[in-house]
């Protein structure tokens, strides 16, 4: 099956997923520092960073299911990559967005809500960036930055 | 509730996954049962060329359709060209011939 698309809107939409939850942690921990109330726009990037983030996994799942089969016979450190450390660090990347934006939510002071957002989605964002296969990575070598 | 619920099915979830990792690439064959170019090749060529070498990721050619010498083949993969990364730095010489070895028994059996 050809599954070129999906391929490139998951690569594509990598970028967007990383923007949008770095801009979202980074002003929330901005606001955080200067004692700054959330704004509308903040709020939304939030969301539509958690957003991005369920699309991506999704989509990632997809291919996962449809690509597994050329995993196995591939030497043990790339394998265990495929197979395991990018899907299993990429989830637990997105129930921390998950989680960092439903506890805000519940929170009652915006000083409790920003500092959810701010942790939950930076340390999402440091387990993203790891656990993606980039071009200049040995894992990743070979593969286009689209 | 619902959220708590929510966690914890997904942290498990995680768990699962990373716990199956200590089982991956426990060879059900013995070793040597398959040539060291075939593995080398599954490693750093399937996902663009497939199995078969007719999968055609992100442009990747159908190896079972190429008509390059094994010298030719030997330094496309060398050097690279076009989308296809250069493994110089990557794979050694003796690494690459196996490799285009491997690529060479794709177009045997066609």
């Amino acid at each position: 099956m050809d599954h070129s698309f999906l391929i490139f809107a998951h690569s594509l939409l990598r970028y967007l997923v990383l923007f949008a939850v770095a801009y979202a942690g980074i002003t929330h921990l901005v606001g955080l520092l200067r004692g700054t109330p959330i704004l509308n726009g903040e709020r939304t990037v939030a969301i539509v960073a958690l957003a991005l983030c369920h699309l991506q996994l999704v989509l990632g799942l997809v291919l996962y299911l449809l690509r597994r089969g050329l995993y196995e016979d591939m030497a043990k450190p790339y394998q265990t990559f495929w197979k395991y450390e990018h899907l299993g660090t990429m989830l637990i990347a997105i129930i921390l967005v998950t989680l960092g934006r439903v506890l805000s939510k519940r929170a009652q002071e915006e000083r409790g809500k920003q500092v959810r957002v701010a942790i939950f989605y930076l340390i999402a964002l440091v387990l993203m960036l790891w656990a993606t296969p980039w071009p200049f990575t040995v894992i990743g070598h070979g593969r286009p930055w689209l | 509730m619902a959220l708590k619920n929510t966690i914890f099915l997904s942290a498990l979830g995680a768990v699962l996954i990373f716990s199956c990792a200590s089982e991956a690439g426990d060879p059900a064959a013995p070793p040597g049962a398959r040539s060291r170019g075939a593995t080398l090749f599954s490693t750093h060529c399937t996902l663009c060329h497939g199995k078969d070498g007719a999968l055609g990721m992100s442009g990747a050619k159908d190896l079972r359709m190429s008509s390059l010498s094994e010298d030719e083949m030997i330094a496309l993969v060398t050097n690279g060209k076009g989308s296809m990364a250069p493994y110089k730095n990557v794979l050694n010489k003796s690494e690459i011939e196996a490799v285009v070895e491997h690529v060479r028994t794709l177009q045997a059996t066609e």
